[in-house]
């Protein structure tokens, strides 16, 4: 792959994301195509990482673009930014479609320990794949261990609470808190998303 | 399989490390709690972080798809205004219909009849629901108002009222059948020549309901579908139900 860079890290500053999505909530295709030049890596990236498949991860990368601006007069900017708004909305079907995926597979059970080992290994190698975003990857690396598989192995690889217990051989309740608790630590070492 | 303190499940809710029901119940908690709702948007935007880190360029020829599909593709309407006052007292997220007290006197008055709702509004004491309850108050009383009720097939009742003089309209039910948590109720008008536009989003409870509906202006008919969760342009399954509205 050429040299990968952040689509839109960095070159629009928060206020101006948050202010695109309001426009394109009025209607504005010119800010809707300013928006996707801010979100589309990122949401393609994410969707990549979740689902091993480029070609899947173009489809979702489409589809979450699409509800981003079907959805954009709901959206609230008072009630966050939307940078936010849309790493949800994009991490969400991400995570729903490679669920799906392996589901419909009708091997759930095997998948999922399988990829406990797998996804184990890949803490490490996730976290150092992290090019793009410096910061993001030296405040994971500050967290234990502990707190930074979870989030890992929940984040990149969409795997279910359930499933992290049973990989880190945790109680459900701790897997849980230790998922809250990472996120609070990374939101402090990184600050709001633009 | 609900812990003890709610307030843990916000980080498993932001990194989508929840199921189906699990996301629901939690989705119900918060709408409730302002303070997960807070936490939660807070999860969120460390969540966000994650996937910022994660960003490639993205495929050639994407681009021009996106906008081309947007250009024919026609927006969501933006929530109901009655959810407005209810946003302004907890930050939450987009959570559609459940009004408050002055609601379901409204809704009580529907479907039980305007002397147990009057009884019940002398009672009504909640200050922030006044002029929600001033609206319904006005529509239940206005002469012309007319109320059709449906028992739903799919569970639970519904009552339109409608008035052509203001042109006004709300809808009340109770009992509607829950939906899994990417689908929710969405309510339509029907104008002559058969010309379909969103009334708004509906989602299931188990108490009495009371949305305030957009003017009806031509409408004839109200319909209620089954969606994906955030809604649809379009209707994109036949109506449960249909409720046919008297003309002025
Ligand atoms: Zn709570």
């Amino acid at each position: 792959m050429a040299k990968r860079q952040a689509p839109g890290a960095g070159h629009i500053r928060t206020s101006e994301t948050d202010r695109l999505l309001v426009s394109v909530a009025a209607g504005s295709q010119d800010a809707f195509a300013r928006l996707y030049d801010a979100a589309a890596g990122p949401i393609y990236g994410i969707a990549c990482r979740v689902l091993q498949d480029p070609a899947r991860a173009e489809e979702v990368t489409q589809e979450v673009m699409l509800e981003v601006w079907q959805s954009a007069p709901r959206y609230r900017p008072e009630s966050g930014h939307a940078m936010t708004w849309m790493m949800t909305i994009a991490h969400h079907r991400a995570v729903d479609s490679v669920r799906t995926l392996r589901r419909s597979a009708e091997r759930e059970r095997a998948v999922s320990q399988h990829e406990s080992t797998l996804a184990f290994d890949d803490v490490v190698e996730t976290v150092e794949a992290l090019g793009e975003r410096e910061q993001v990857r030296s405040c994971l690396k500050e967290l234990t261990a502990e707190l930074r598989q979870p989030v890992v192995l929940a984040y990149y690889q969409g795997l279910t609470h359930t499933e992290i217990a049973a990989a880190l051989s945790l109680p459900l309740g701790t897997v849980k808190s230790r998922l809250r608790r990472a996120l609070t630590r990374l939101r402090h070492c990184l600050g709001a998303p633009p | 399989m609900i812990t003890a303190d709610p307030h843990d499940l916000a980080g498993a809710y932001a990194a989508d490390a929840l199921t189906g029901e699990e996301r629901e119940t939690f989705l119900r908690h918060v709408a409730d709690c302002p303070d997960c709702a807070t936490e939660t948007a807070l999860q969120q935007e460390a969540a966000a972080w994650l996937a910022l880190a994660a960003a490639r360029t993205s495929p050639p020829g994407l681009r021009e798809r996106v906008l081309a599909e947007a250009a024919r593709t026609p927006q969501l309407p933006p929530t109901l205004p009655a959810q407005a006052g209810e946003r302004r007292r907890r930050r939450s997220t987009p959570r559609l219909v459940h009004l408050a007290l002055a609601a379901s006197l409204a809704a009580a008055a529907a479907l039980g009849g305007l002397a147990a709702w009057q009884h019940q509004e002398a009672r009504q004491t909640r200050q922030e629901a006044a002029s929600q309850a001033a609206d319904f108050a006005r529509l239940l009383a206005a002469p012309d108002t007319a109320f059709v009720k449906k028992d739903l097939s799919y569970g639970g009742s519904g009552t339109v009222a409608v008035s052509r003089r203001l042109n006004q309209a709300a809808y009340f039910c109770r009992g509607l059948t829950p939906l899994p948590a990417d689908k929710i109720y969405q309510l339509w008008y029907v104008a002559p020549g058969n010309k379909v536009r969103s009334a708004g989003l509906l989602r299931a409870e188990s108490t009495l309901q009371a949305v305030s509906l957009p003017p009806p202006d031509t409408a004839a008919a109200l319909a209620v579908t089954v969606e994906p969760s955030t809604g649809s342009a379009k209707p994109t399954t036949d109506p449960l139900t249909t409720w046919l509205l008297p003309t002025a």
